[in-house]
């Protein structure tokens, strides 16, 4: 491989990365403020630099905003003591959070962002780190790496609180990563109906839904992923691993300092990228409204344009996962595993076979 | 791509070593799930994408959890090192030696002559296409494969699964007359 | 992509001639779901359809011949799988055995208070899969049957999971199972990689599939990879049938199995990996005969010693019959050696596995009426005097036992005999020679039992006290068991005294 592509490639890798950091950064934020909202407060609002707080105006609402308060946190992780615990497995209780870390952000190699379309040729080209044709299945691959950063974590801390929570943790995942991926799917039966040739790529499920979103075509496809990325990104009401009211903290009650943020910030990761999933498979991804045309210019500005519409959903989404956390309480278990097996594998398998059919009658047509 | 091959070679043989000799469970898991991992990237070295994808979702991804589920809630901790006696320390010592020799005799012989695999060209199990496929078709080529010349197979694969999945209820699930008889087993 | 060629495969899927093992799969899910619906799992409608459903197979599969029994050989199914007149006779064969384990199932499962339901639906699964890995003519597709068969035999060995004798038999079988799997594959992934490389003439484009791969063995009979290859492939199908040096599970496992799956165990898996055996000795590996036939004799040689020599000091009937067992295995591996020069020895095994079949049968028929699901404990001296409690279940015993020894005029017999002529006519000199002397040793321990049942034995006063402890004393035979045992004995001398039964059989 030549070194001017290859350094290309890793310099946009680290913006990209940059990008997803921040935005799980921010996801922190967006969570402080709704929950706040949610309960009759205001959040943090104090936070500020000196540099930041003289400036007219921008000043205040940036404080007001909490916008500073995630430098702020991510300083004090950094500066805190890191104490590790004489009882722990040293191996992994180190390894553990980069476990968790890594693969959620290694998914975001594969994940689309916006089109590119060339004034002259007219042709589209999605916008990706590395165009893969298996694109979907290999986020599903590499997610379900994720769980063994909890995993180790519990079992390294060698404390009952962690363990407890590590075994939770892979428990729940085997139980809906099923149908998780039996979820999707549909949706590729569809664009790989007979007479369509799409392939696997997440950017061919954007283009398959220019006017016509996948959520209002396989509705019950979207509900089972929903819950799924709850589950897989550890989010309430599925919080098993960590469920405070039980476990202290679950996996992570023995981190402290970086170590923890860490987690945190792969915690918001997934959140992020599971958001950008759902987003890329049932909301559209970067098109612009279901029954509409796009209305992105060729060219550069399109793109531009194309970006940020595929933000704002994906903002939307974290603000949705948030809205929940503070809206449904957590499931018991037992709840957990009985939903998982009982209730929610059964409906994909459902899902799938009626879709299927759906799909052979189409054909027939 | 030598040197990736070696690298890749070496992820999954090294963990795969480490697995037998580690007296700790869980980290025998451990160091399986990065031998498969390592497998994957060799098989991404040949071009099998999917193989490599379906060897991390379904073996490092779904068993291996199991395994580590199983592992913990056992709470098996460190295993006792095994003294081998004399007798099985000599049949290893032999073994060993014979495989060696064996693998000097074939790599020798007009076996595959000491190449690399990965310099083989890919001999496709399916028809031979004309134009070159691509990635997405590749699976498409795998689904029509799997659906046409190995949908047998396939099928039994199912009944297989069936078995294993009866075998399992009928070995783990206590039956009501059986509670029972304990229980009044317990109290005579 | 290549459409008209896949199409062209679709096509010759014709799951019409898998009608037998679709039916059976068919009656395991009609089971399965009836347990559901009724929730009962002691319904004796369970037992009446797994039982009654396979007879009616058995009769429609005979009604089927009346348009004349299928001859000549048919490849099926993009060449995975083939059909000959062999494989329709084995397909009778483990439904025949199928129908005795179910039955003798029946019985076990009332006395051990055990769920019902799987037991017949992994027996009519196994049996499925062991008719499908018999006609197989492909790697993948045979290696997926073996694994439906020993993955079913896992579960159906530690059936009685209550028994600490059952469980440790399942976790050997587990375990040896495991290791046998992993070398069949190991050899038959060496096999496609020298077959399917282009580096070397004459590669193919399917190396799995048996006529490729023969054709391609026959251009490279030295090179190493095949050698290695197919001893690996031929080590996994031993241990399936209990061959030295792979026999070492065998005695535990067919004493800590309930007895019934003994039985499966020892005439339908052993069956099966003889077929197998015989189709790839005569198919891909027939080039490689210069070395074969010199390693299946002395693994036969051997086998035949070990089975009987270990057999003798047995008290056990349960290990007797297994120690035994590879006995037999030998001298069928004798009649496969023998059918790699000989034709007609093919028929000869065929009608030996018949023979094996109905006398294993009736005497493990008569220990599972005998013991009432306390079965692996079952010595020789629970046979005392049987003949004066239950002279119809000693008469069964002595006419089983019989066979097995080969006395005429019953079918064992007859079907030593034809195997040992087969051996005689490819030359097999000193193979035979061991075979008889294995014979004579196995009289010795098959009427030891025998006279235990029959005779009376005088017994020391001391001998006395010592007793073992006794079994509970059996449940009256009913008309279903009467008819089993008299049918199976009937059956045994009908092979022994009618010829245009062998005359049938050696046209195979």
């Amino acid at each position: 491989m030549e070194l001017v592509p290859l350094l290309l490639k890793i310099l946009y890798a680290a913006i990209m990365l940059v990008v997803v950091l921040t935005i799980a950064g921010y996801s922190v934020l967006i969570e402080r403020k709704v929950s706040a909202y949610q309960h009759g407060r205001i959040g943090p609002n104090r936070t500020t630099t000196p540099f930041i707080r003289p400036i007219p105006v921008i000043g205040p609402l940036l404080t007001r905003l909490g916008i500073i308060q995630l430098p702020a946190d991510g300083l004090k992780f950094l500066f805190k003591e890191d104490f590790t615990p004489p009882y722990v497995n040293r191996p992994f209780f180190w390894a553990a959070p980069l476990i968790a870390f890594v693969p959620s952000l290694a998914v975001i190699a594969v994940i689309p962002f916006g089109q590119y379309t060339s004034p002259l040729t007219g042709e589209m080209i999605p916008l990706v780190l590395a165009p893969m044709d298996l694109g979907v299945i290999f986020v599903l691959a590499i997610g379900s790496l994720s769980v063994y950063g909890v995993v180790l974590a519990g079992w390294g801390s060698n404390s009952k609180y962690s363990f407890l929570g590590g075994i939770r943790s892979s428990a729940q995942m085997i139980s809906y990563e099923l149908s998780l991926g039996l979820s999707i799917f549909p949706v590729f039966l569809w664009m790989n109906a007979p007479g369509s040739d799409a392939g696997l790529s997440l950017s061919s499920v954007v283009e398959a839904q220019n006017t016509m979103w996948f959520l209002i075509t396989c509705p019950l496809s979207a509900f089972l992923f929903l819950v799924g990325i709850f589950a897989e990104t550890n989010r309430l009401p599925f919080d098993m691993a960590e469920s405070e009211t039980d476990l202290v903290g679950g996996f992570h009650t023995e981190y402290s300092s970086f170590k923890f943020g860490l987690f945190f910030v792969g915690e918001y990761g997934a959140m992020a990228v599971g958001s950008a999933l759902f987003v890329l498979l049932f909301l559209g991804g970067w098109n612009f409204l279901p029954f509409l045309a796009n209305p992105w210019p060729a060219g550069w500005i399109g793109s531009v344009l194309s970006v940020l519409w595929f933000l704002v959903k994906v903002v939307g989404m974290i603000t949705f996962f948030v809205l929940i956390r503070w809206t449904l309480p957590r499931y018991r278990f037992d709840q957990v595993m009985k939903l998982g097996w009982t209730v929610l594998l059964p409906l994909a398998i459902a899902n799938l076979i009626v879709n299927a059919a759906a799909v052979a009658i189409h054909d027939l047509w | 791509m030598d040197i990736f091959f070696i690298l890749f070679a070496l992820l999954t043989v090294v963990p795969a070593f480490l697995m037998v000799v580690t007296p700790n469970p869980v980290a025998g898991a451990v160091f399986l799930i990065l031998s498969f991992i390592g497998m994957a990237c060799l098989f991404v070295l040949l071009e099998a994408f999917f193989l490599a994808v379906l060897q991390i979702l379904v073996y490092a991804g779904a068993i291996m959890v199991l395994f580590l589920f199983i592992i913990m809630l056992l709470d098996v901790r460190e295993v006792e090192k095994l003294r081998p006696n004399t007798v099985t320390a000599a049949a290893a010592g032999v073994s060993l030696l014979l495989l060696v020799l064996g693998l000097i005799a074939v790599l020798a012989g007009d076996g595959l002559s000491g190449q690399l695999l990965s310099a083989l060209p890919a001999v496709p199990d399916y028809p031979a296409a004309d134009e070159p496929l691509g990635l997405a078709q590749k699976v498409k080529a795998y689904g029509y494969g799997l659906f046409t010349k190995y949908m047998l197979p396939f099928q039994l694969t199912g009944i297989l699964l069936l078995i294993a999945m009866i075998g399992v209820i009928v070995l783990s699930k206590k039956r009501a007359a059986e509670e029972g008889a304990e229980s009044a087993g317990a109290d005579s | 992509m290549n459409l008209e060629a896949f199409q062209k495969i679709a096509a010759s899927n014709l799951w019409g001639n898998l009608l037998p093992e679709i039916y059976l799969v068919a009656l395991c899910l009609l089971l399965l779901v009836f347990e559901m619906v009724f929730r009962r799992q002691d319904l004796l409608l369970l037992f009446r359809v797994a039982l009654w459903g396979q007879v009616l197979l058995l009769v429609l599969m005979g009604l089927s011949y009346f348009g004349g029994f299928p001859s000549g050989r048919e490849e099926l199914f993009g060449g995975l799988l083939v059909q000959t007149p062999l494989t329709e006779t084995m397909r009778l064969f483990f439904l025949f055995g199928s129908l005795l384990v179910s039955y003798l199932g029946t019985r076990f499962l009332r006395a051990r208070n055990l769920a019902r339901t799987e037991f017949f639906a992994i027996t009519l699964l196994v049996t499925a899969a062991l008719m499908l890995l018999v006609q197989s003519n492909q790697f993948v597709l045979l290696f997926v049957a073996l694994e439906t068969v020993t993955v079913g035999f896992y579960v159906l060995v530690a059936y009685a999971r209550t028994s600490g004798y059952s469980l440790e038999a399942g976790l050997k079988y587990l375990i040896m199972g495991a290791l046998s799997s992993g070398l069949l594959l190991f050899g038959i992934v060496l096999l496609y990689g020298v077959a399917g490389s282009p580096d070397l003439a004459g590669a193919v484009g399917d190396p799995l599939h048996f006529p490729s791969l023969a054709q391609f063995i026959a251009a490279h009979p030295d090179n190493t990879l095949v050698l290695a290859g197919s001893l690996l492939v031929l080590s996994g199908i031993a241990f399936k049938v209990g061959a030295v040096p792979f026999q070492i599970w065998i005695p535990d496992v067919y004493q800590g199995a309930p007895t019934p799956v003994s039985a499966f165990l020892a005439v339908s898996s052993k069956a099966a990996g003889i077929i197998v055996l015989l189709t790839l000795v005569t198919g891909p590996f027939a080039a490689l005969s210069g070395w074969t036939i010199p390693l299946i004799s002395t693994v036969a040689v051997l086998t035949i010693l070990y089975g009987n020599l270990t057999a003798l000091p047995q008290r056990n009937v349960k290990r007797i019959m297994g120690l035994s067992g590879i006995a037999h295995a030998g001298y069928l591996l004798m009649g496969v050696v023998a059918a790699m020069t000989v034709d007609w020895a093919v028929g000869a095994i065929v009608f030996y596995l018949f023979t094996y079949l109905l006398a294993s049968f009736g005497v493990f028929g008569v220990m599972a009426l005998l013991s009432e699901g306390q079965d692996a404990d079952q010595e020789l001296d629970h046979y005392e005097d049987l003949a004066k409690r239950q002279p119809l279940l000693a008469a069964a015993l002595t006419v089983g036992l019989a066979s097995l020894a080969g006395i005429p005029p019953l079918g064992g017999f007859i079907g030593k005999l034809v195997l040992f002529i087969a051996a005689f006519q490819a030359g097999l000199y000193t193979l035979l020679a061991f075979s008889v002397v294995g014979v004579v040793l196995s009289i010795y321990y098959y009427f030891g039992w025998v006279r235990e049942a029959v005779f009376r034995v005088w017994r020391s006063a001391e001998g006395a006290g010592s007793a073992t402890p006794a079994l509970p004393e059996p449940r009256s035979l009913t008309g279903l068991d009467r008819t089993a045992l008299v049918g199976l004995s009937v059956l045994t001398l009908i092979l022994g005294v009618a010829p245009f039964v062998l005359t049938w059989f050696l046209q195979l």
